[in-house]
């Protein structure tokens, strides 16, 4: 069991929030890939903490066209998205750990409500965007 | 988010020493060191957008 009793209680808490489905896809590799094993492990644990919650797993070689279809080309990922399958372009690059299991909390709440939160002016000028950016924030392990 | 020790020649690739970096568009030219508020995360975007 990597999720404590006490964090599960805690996490399913929060999970009473959730207002809509969300699909936690991820994306690993047989091979090359040390802890894959152990980050799905975490996902089934985290997933079987709310009916809202499922869990996808799918491999880069054998579910090509899905990796494909998702831009995925290095492992381990997990995307969010919701029922309808929408790439938010939400994309989480080796494990959760530490700090980032509870920003992966919050993004699959935020996912959830349909709101990201930022402010209406922020929202406007992104909507207004033509054309796409990518961001990528690099953290380390705490 | 990318985890930096895992993925450590991406990360590499764009000088990650100090974390949190926010990189865009995978050049260092509109990068962000450090926590990013709101207002300052957008700016680098629009300046990422208008750059062509």
């Amino acid at each position: 069991m990597l999720i404590s009793e006490k964090n599960r209680t805690v996490i399913r808490e929060r999970f009473s929030e959730l207002a809509s489905s969300v699909v936690v896809q991820f994306y690993e590799s047989s091979l090359n890939c040390a802890s894959c094993s152990e980050i799905k492990m975490l996902l089934q644990e985290l997933c079987e903490l709310s009916d809202l919650l499922t869990l996808e797993t799918y491999n880069i070689y054998a579910d090509e066209a899905q990796a494909k279809l998702a831009g995925v080309e290095k492992v381990p990922v997990i995307a969010l998205t919701d029922d309808s399958r929408v790439d938010y372009g939400i994309r989480f690059y080796g494990a959760p750990s530490g700090y980032e299991f509870a920003t992966l909390l919050e993004d699959i709440l935020m996912v959830s409500s349909g709101d990201s939160g930022l402010r209406p002016d922020t929202k406007a000028a992104l909507a207004a965007m033509d054309k796409a950016i990518e961001l990528s924030v690099f953290v380390t392990p705490t | 988010m990318v985890e930096a020790t895992e993925f450590s020649e991406w990360a590499n690739q764009f000088n990650v020493y100090g974390v949190p970096k926010t990189v865009l568009n995978q050049t260092d030219d509109y990068s962000l060191e450090g926590a990013a508020p709101e207002n300052m995360l957008l700016e680098k975007v629009v300046a990422a957008v208008n750059a062509g």
